[in-house]
């Protein structure tokens, strides 16, 4: 740096020095993430073009993504995705608005406040702990199982079930854990909605004298489509790449019947060493849910209410 | 209205208000059981286990919790470690970013900005395989500095996002002050803006350790060796051993209370603040 500090700087030299003082500040993030982001990004579409194994890659153009497309294991796991997102995602936001409206209409502000805490808790328990307590507790394969004892105790079933080890019942299983979804912090999100909506217009609906139910269709739904469209991206985005159940417990079974594409590709990357392949599966996915980011992107906002 | 009408309607909503109640409490009750089942077969001995599986059967049987203590508190202690710098990299990381992009004017300033958000898009997905082979290519395997690297830069979008707004709502003033004062660039970042964020920094740096607390997937693939692993990795190996030899759950529920205890007191002192920054009307789009 030729720049020497003192009086006789003229004010273009100045500004050019600032100007790199603001570079040097954000420096440390903009090289960690052009190394551990951007230089992924790129290489990964390369190899998506590679036979990469791990150590050595050969160029095979698009061989990759012709196979992707006669994969039947591929695009069933991108239908198993999307079922276990979307029910995920309706199951999900109608419990927790269920909850919000329930503690939103609610009179005493103590008795709530309880409430929030205990809802917030569960989700404060590692992740890790909760899916086992789901997978060898609440939905265990003998009868020690909790769900299991439920229903040979009223003589639903007569044999256990085996849940997340049964081809017919692992999707269902993967839905219903972490019934009834109303824990964590989403709740609480809802709630902060719907107390902004402009008390005149609650007082008005009340003088109407509106029925609870047109006036959560008309009033608080609109209200709150920002925070609904916030929970739609990220339920779909995190929703299509979740595979920490398969990873941990169903490893994609039984009979690849909750194969996902987050485990396919670490399934072959990591098992079967076909980076370049699981590269492709990658970029496929990228597409998918840029696409499906751009589309929400255009749902109406709540700022168009206003 | 007439009176008549107005005694009946009275009633009408503390029934309401009484039917909220219930509807509430099952909810609660079946997102706590889960938890309730764990601490009461956690203090079983495996004859309690097998024949009052479900309910409270005294006397306590608390040796569980010393055996389990001996088995899980290097992994308390490795995913503390990993957590806590994580966390501490990426405040100090985004912080000055934020701080740059907000109080100096540079070229290509608009250009870099959005290449950091640009990031949000990127599915981890396609990225964590030529990340891994960077990674190894580091010579990071077996180190906790790789997984604690890739996490912080996976933290900077949104970071610096969160961070650049409340930066930008910064009085003025204050800033132009200082500079008649003549404070330094840092001086100014150390003793104006982080003061001042305080509370914006504290959602940002429990939400990440939160994140970090919980990660997975990166501490699998590169903490390869037992003496490094997180609480993630090695509950699931543990809990499945443990069963295979004793056909007992109730030393690793006592783990997974152990393991909870962290993250339950860290936010029972800062419970107000984190509900005060998730209700405060920022997460919508």
């Amino acid at each position: 740096m030729e720049l020497k500090s003192g009086d006789d700087m003229t004010t273009v030299k100045k500004r050019n020095y600032k100007g790199l003082w603001g570079l040097l500040w954000i420096l440390p993030g903009i090289l960690l993430i052009l190394v551990f982001s951007y230089y992924p990004l790129f290489s990964a579409f390369y190899y998506s073009l590679t036979d990469w194994n791990g150590k050595l890659a050969e160029f095979i153009f698009f061989d990759n993504f012709v196979e992707l497309f006669q994969d039947q294991l591929f695009l069933n796991s991108i239908i198993t995705a999307v079922v276990l997102t979307c029910s995920g995602i309706v199951l999900g936001n109608l419990a927790t608005f269920i909850l919000a409206e329930c503690l939103f209409n609610l009179k005493s502000q103590k008795a709530s406040s309880v409430y929030r805490f205990l809802f917030v808790l569960p989700c404060l328990v590692p992740g890790i702990v909760t899916m086992l307590l789901w997978n060898k507790i609440i939905f265990a394969v003998n009868d020690a199982g909790l769900i299991n004892s439920i229903l040979l105790s009223l003589n639903i079933i007569k044999e256990p079930l085996t849940w997340y080890a049964d081809e017919s019942t692992v999707l269902i299983s993967l839905v219903l854990t972490n019934f009834p979804w109303v824990a964590g912090t989403s709740f609480l999100i809802y709630l902060a909605g719907l107390q902004n909506i402009p008390d005149s217009i609650l007082e008005a609906s009340k003088l109407e004298g509106i029925t609870v139910m047109k006036r959560i269709f008309y009033i608080d739904l609109p209200y709150l489509m920002g925070q609904i469209r916030y929970f739609l991206m990220l339920g779909f985005i995190g929703g299509l790449q979740n595979y920490s159940m398969q990873l941990l417990f169903t490893k994609g079974g039984p009979f690849y019947k909750s194969m996902v594409p987050g485990y396919y590709i670490y399934w072959n990357a990591f098992n079967n060493m076909r980076y370049g392949y699981a590269c492709a599966c990658g970029v496929i996915m990228f597409v998918i849910i840029f696409a499906l980011t751009l589309i929400l992107n255009r749902l109406k906002s709540s700022e168009d209410l206003t | 209205m007439s009176m008549t009408s107005q005694v009946p309607k009275k009633r009408k909503l503390s029934v309401a208000q009484v039917i909220l109640h219930v509807v509430i409490c099952v909810l609660l009750f079946l997102s706590l059981y889960p938890i309730y089942m764990m601490l009461i077969k956690s203090v079983k001995t495996i004859d309690q286990e097998i024949h009052t599986g479900f309910q409270i059967s005294f006397p306590f049987h608390f040796q569980n919790y010393a055996m389990a203590w001996e088995l899980v508190n290097s992994y308390i202690l490795n995913t503390f470690l990993i957590a806590i710098v994580t966390t501490l990299g990426i405040l100090l990381v985004c912080s000055c970013m934020a701080y740059g992009f907000t109080r100096y004017e540079f070229w290509g300033k608009n250009v870099l900005f959005m290449m950091v958000l640009a990031i949000m898009m990127i599915p981890s997905i396609l990225t964590i395989i030529p990340q891994y082979s960077m990674v190894k290519e580091f010579n990071m395997v077996n180190k906790r500095i790789g997984v604690i690297l890739p996490s912080i830069a996976g933290a900077i979008p949104m970071g610096m996002l969160l961070l650049n707004t409340f930066f930008n709502g910064l009085p003025q003033g204050l800033f132009e002050a200082a500079d008649l004062d003549g404070a330094s660039g840092f001086s100014k970042y150390y003793m104006i803006a982080l003061p001042l964020s305080l509370p914006i920094m504290a959602t940002l740096g429990l939400t990440s350790f939160l994140n970090a607390w919980n990660d997975l997937i990166w501490p699998q693939l590169i903490l390869r060796k037992d003496e490094l692993q997180t609480i993630s990795v090695a509950m699931n190996s543990f809990t499945t051993n443990y069963y295979k030899t004793t056909h007992s759950y109730a030393v690793p529920l006592a783990g997974y209370v152990i393991v909870s205890l962290p993250l339950i007191l860290v936010f029972s002192f800062t419970a107000k603040q984190f509900m005060e920054g998730l209700t405060s009307g920022a997460f919508k789009m």
